[in-house]
């Protein structure tokens, strides 16, 4: 089972130190991504000749509270990904429609697979420092491991 | 509800005409641009994939025929101004 291992690392580089535990407390469960067009659309890019844009890469905050995955809007703006449907959504202040994108996200630097949706949520991610959210529509793929202990996060695929 | 999307239009030709659609192809889905339907199809990448090769990269809405809309859940969304990319 191929497995993705992320130590958070404290200011001198250790692990498994207290600072290294409190970091994972403030930054939360994180992995390297990549947003990307759709596979529809990079077929469709490529049968007319069209340059394909590059993924857009970040960090993604693994969120077992949310269903569903949500993308930062100024990456999907970046790719020229335009809404292609609505989605229902709860929050603690109310009910929303929301649009939805298709697009891509690949996780370079580990062995998990790209996984390709028609209905990423987009938000404005960036001041979180973050370029998408990783909800349990996608984690119902992966196996995630939360060290708290030792200040480390495993997803397994 | 508040409502963040551009797809409005389209959503709003959905609901007119979703009681046809119930009745003639349930949990099907369908691919709406301006008051243009076309469809259904098996799968939201199939309909995805007529509205991309068809309207290329413009906004369009795929919807599954469904009597009760499937709601998600967002916490962090609390924490975080919605908005619409294309707004």
């Amino acid at each position: 089972m191929p497995v993705y291992n992320l130590f958070y690392r404290d200011d001198a580089g250790q692990v498994n130190t207290a600072e290294s535990r409190d970091r994972l407390t403030q930054v939360g469960p994180t992995i390297p991504v990549a947003i990307g067009l759709s596979t529809a659309a990079v077929a469709m890019f490529q049968s007319a000749g069209l340059t394909v844009p590059p993924p857009v890469a970040g960090v993604a905050l693994i969120d077992t509270g949310a269903s569903v995955c949500v993308i930062d809007e100024a990456a999907l703006r970046g790719l020229g990904i335009m809404p292609s449907g609505t989605m229902s959504i709860y929050t603690p202040s109310g009910p929303s429609i929301q649009s939805t994108y298709a697009a891509s996200i690949s996780f370079p630097g580990t062995p998990l697979p790209n996984v390709s949706f028609t209905d990423f949520v987009g938000a404005p991610l960036h001041a979180q420092g973050i370029v998408a959210l990783i909800g349990r529509s996608v984690l119902r793929q992966f196996v995630v491991i939360y060290n708290g202990p030792g200040g480390s996060v495993s997803v397994a695929y | 509800m508040s409502e963040r999307t551009v797809l409005m239009p389209e959503l709003a030709y959905f609901e007119q005409h979703k009681a046809e659609y119930l009745e003639a192809f349930p949990g099907l889905f369908v691919l709406i641009k301006d008051e243009q339907m076309m469809g259904p199809f098996p799968s939201a990448e199939a309909a995805y994939t007529t509205g991309i090769n068809t309207f290329g990269m413009t906004a369009f809405l795929v919807k599954q025929v469904l009597e009760h809309e499937p709601v998600a859940y967002v916490p962090f969304f609390s924490l975080t101004r919605t908005s619409d990319a294309s707004l």
